[in-house]
């Protein structure tokens, strides 16, 4: 019966973030980043935003680490939150050595959108480097990247960090 | 040179702290606020600024009333204003601090002018941490001080920090509409989910991923599912926009949902796209009482597109539903507004498209892979090419992301794959794969019929006529064009028919289906997922004599499909099905059994389909009866949003035949 009610409530809400992460992902918010055990990457961001009064305009409150006062992520931890909540996406693109999200990375970085490929080769020729073992963390992994990059005299004349 | 405005009076913390209140308390406290919220207008002493600026607020106040302000299409788009059918004007929004007067929800007239009068409120005799009306609602300063050329020596304009900063922070190049399309194994997912994008002018170019989303959803606060049902029908969730990076949405729907997105890259000025952040900001703390039919979240982002440009009509056309696929439609008659449609495809499609180049030796390596990752080490896979082991490993670590993601979604660590070997494996290929164009899985939803249908027709039961009516909401049956739906995938939803027997000269109600809803999902030895059916609602008793008696009947049934191929024009399917049907027709009332279904169908074209069914069942409890059914069904797509079809059935020796043209809309 309940997965009658399941399909009813499908229908019901159109949409389907009340099956998948809920409404929980809401970018900034109170305890907004977990890193290392986090319970997935859809649930890294956690609270709604918290929408009491006006001063809190989409949910930005103090005690919120990542985002600037008007619930922007802040630039310097653009990074952090980007490969902590793309990070199985990342390991991919990097072991095939292109895509999407490892071109967005190297924009993070600083690199020039022509250096996006260029960026992308030198992760998977440096892949174990980067993703020492199966337990490496989203930190770790771009540790190893900033890290990396900066002795590759390529990138680091290219890109600004 | 500023004139600088006193501000003495104790009467406006007064109405300020009374505001809270009514925040607070609700109604118990309205009369009060209204009684002192009216007090400008009869008392002498100024409540907001000296004599000069209080002069001031009045001739705007004038100038607003005599230009008609209250009545123009932007303020009612500013402040939510929705006419029902006797001519009342309600606001929708029902955040407690969103209109300003205190009979501002259902007063345009009176809302505009005490927003004019807050925009004086003086900087210093705001509480901390509450910002100036003027950086609470740019959107409404922005639209009233072009129409009413305020003048800034006798209205200083307030410097607003954060939103000066939010602003800037998100600088758009332009704004995205983005559709979410359906989903595997689940047919409600066709409905799709809509949302927009903010995509930023960046001087390294675009970054889509680090674009923010704009997400319209109801806040949820229960886990019980009848309690979502019941909140959801009533408006009792609260609707809420967020900002998300889109990358977070890509996760969800792209990857661990692997739905495929469509992208809409709209044109706005600049200035329109101002206007556009300048509302959300307003909504941004507010909220809306979230109502699935009408107010859901395709509702709401078109009417912020609207804000933006009110030259379109967006929401006008909603009349008793808004389902995300109609957001789509509803932009596609403004030839000039979509600029540029882009295709994003799921995690699944990336897989399915490299899989569609392997030949049957490639596939095979991949499904052994799947089932045992250390088959890598094996001659036979070694033996292959690197540009072949690229295009098998690619394969399997979509698969592998897609698992994994799904795993860690319902918490299932020890059924992790790991892949970690894989991806070494391939990092040391050095090469990237050629897999040429993306194929597309899923058509744009602004190309499928419309989600409404009217069917009319006219047939024959054993010799006795009949015409036929029949009428649905919502949405897309099997036998219909599947363009812009899912394949193999039937909702429908409070669908009713209606017949006239001619010879015995009745009505009678043929069918009223509640729900009935078919997934048939082609079997993939990767993914083993079933085909099932649930269906319940009124349908008429055909089997037995009863003079079209009606039953109440409920059925599920599960079992496989097959296709040879994603775009194969040739489907199979077979269900085990059990039945409850009750009537005050059947022996006891009621009959209980199962039985089974084959079924096929096939497109010879594009627009014309057959579908060949055969159906047993057998009822044991109640009303001992069995009977057999067969159908053939033809369907022709006349047009986009018109066909006609043929439908042939025989149950038990019961023949019947019916015409039918069926019009979308």
């Amino acid at each position: 019966m309940k997965k009658y009610l399941i399909v009813v409530m499908g229908m019901v809400f159109f949409s389907s973030p009340v099956f998948a992460a809920g409404y929980g992902e809401a970018g900034c918010g109170l305890g907004s980043l977990i890193f290392g055990d986090s319970p997935g990457p859809v649930q890294i961001f956690a609270a709604t935003t918290n929408a009491s009064s006006y001063s809190q305009l989409f949910g930005i409150t103090s005690g919120t680490s990542n985002c600037d006062a008007s619930g922007i992520i802040l630039a310097e931890k653009e990074g952090d939150l980007f490969v902590a909540s793309n990070f199985d996406h990342l390991e991919k693109e990097m072991a095939i050595g292109e895509g999407e999200h490892v071109s967005t990375l190297a924009g993070i970085l600083g690199c020039p959108s022509d250096r996006g490929a260029q960026f992308a080769s030198y992760a998977q020729n440096n892949y174990q480097v980067i993703f020492a073992s199966d337990q490496t963390t989203p930190e770790e992994a771009l540790q190893a990247v900033r890290t990396g990059m900066a002795q590759d005299p390529e990138l680091s004349a290219s890109c600004i960090h | 040179m500023i004139p600088k405005l006193p501000y003495s009076s104790k009467k406006f913390f007064t109405l300020i702290r009374l505001k809270y209140k009514v925040a607070l308390y609700g109604l118990a406290t309205n009369l009060v606020l209204f009684i002192v919220a009216a007090l400008p207008f009869f008392n002498d002493s100024p409540l907001y600024a000296q004599p000069a600026g209080e002069n001031y607020i009045n001739r705007l106040i004038k100038v607003a009333g005599e230009k008609q302000l209250h009545k123009e299409r932007m303020w009612h788009l500013l402040l939510h204003y929705r006419e029902n059918f006797l001519g009342n004007t309600t606001g929708q929004e029902d955040g407690p601090a969103f209109y300003n007067a205190p009979d501002g929800k259902t007063n345009p007239e009176t809302e505009l002018a005490m927003t004019l009068r807050q925009f004086f409120q003086l900087p210093e005799t705001l509480n901390q941490g509450v910002e100036h009306p003027q950086c609470i609602f740019p959107a409404r300063y922005k639209w009233l001080k072009k129409e009413l050329s305020f003048d800034p020596l006798l209205l200083p304009e307030v410097r607003c920090q954060r939103l000066e900063s939010w602003l800037i922070n998100l600088s758009p190049e332009k704004i995205t509409l983005v559709f979410s399309s359906f989903y595997m194994n689940n047919p409600a997912s066709m409905f799709g989910h809509t949302l927009l994008r903010i995509d930023k002018k960046r001087e390294e170019g675009p970054q889509k991923l680090l674009n923010y989303g704009v997400n319209y959803a109801a806040t949820l606060d229960t886990d019980n599912a009848l309690l979502y049902v019941f909140k959801g029908l009533f408006g009792l969730f609260k609707g809420e926009f967020a900002l998300f990076p889109y990358y977070v949405k890509v996760q969800t729907y792209n990857n661990l949902e692997s739905r495929d997105l469509w992208e809409y890259e709209l044109n706005f000025t600049d200035d329109q796209m101002d206007m556009f952040l300048r509302h959300l900001w307003e909504l941004g703390g507010n909220y809306f009482d979230y109502y699935y039919f009408q107010e859901n979240c395709s509702y709401h982002i078109l009417s912020l597109l609207e804000v933006a440009n009110p030259e379109l009509h967006l929401t006008d056309q909603f009349f008793f539903h808004v389902i995300p696929s109609d957001t789509v439609k509803a932009l596609t008659p403004y030839s000039k507004l979509i600029a540029n449609k882009v295709y994003r495809p799921s995690l699944l499609s990336q897989m399915a498209h490299k899989r569609t180049q392997m030949n049957d030796h490639q596939e095979a390596l991949l499904q052994e892979l799947i089932k045992d990752p250390s088959s890598l080490k094996s001659e036979i896979f070694q033996k292959l090419s690197t540009s072949e082991k690229a295009l098998i490993l690619d394969a399997f670590l979509d698969y592998a992301q897609y698992k994994n993601m799904q795993n860690k979604n319902e918490d299932k660590p020890s059924e992790l794959i790991k892949n970690r070997a894989v991806l070494i494996e391939r990092s040391k290929l050095g090469v990237r794969t050629e897999e040429g164009v993306q194929t597309e899985y899923s058509t744009r939803p602004e190309l499928g019929h419309g989600s409404d249908r009217l069917k009319i027709g006219f047939g024959q039961h054993e010799g006795e006529t009949f015409e036929e009516i029949a009428y649905r909401p919502a949405y897309h049956d099997l036998l219909a064009k599947d363009t812009g739906f899912g394949k193999g995938s039937q909702i429908l939803f409070l669908d009713i028919t209606a017949r006239y027997y001619s010879d015995i000269d009745e009505f009678k109600l043929d069918r009223l289906q509640l729900i009935d809803i078919v997934s048939l999902t082609p079997y993939d030895p990767l993914f083993k997922k079933k085909s099932w059916r649930f269906a319940i609602g009124i349908d008429t008793v055909k089997d037995l004599d009863c003079n079209f008696c009606n039953s109440f009947k409920t059925s599920y049934g599960f079992g496989l499909t097959y296709k040879k191929s994603y775009f194969s024009p040739f489907t199979l399917y077979g269900l085990l099905n059990i039945e409850l049907e009750v009537s005050n027709d059947l022996k006891r009332d009621y009959r209980a059994g199962g039985g089974g279904t084959l079924g096929l169908f096939h497109d010879f074209t594009e627009n014309w389909r057959i579908q060949l069914l055969g159906s047993y069942l057998d009822f044991p409890l109640g009303h001992d009866s069995d009977y057999y059914k067969i159908a053939v069904n033809q369907r022709y797509a006349v047009s986009q949003n018109s066909d006609i079809r043929i439908e042939l059935n025989q149950i038990e020796n019961r023949e019947e035949w019916l015409f039918s043209i069926n019009a979308y809309f």
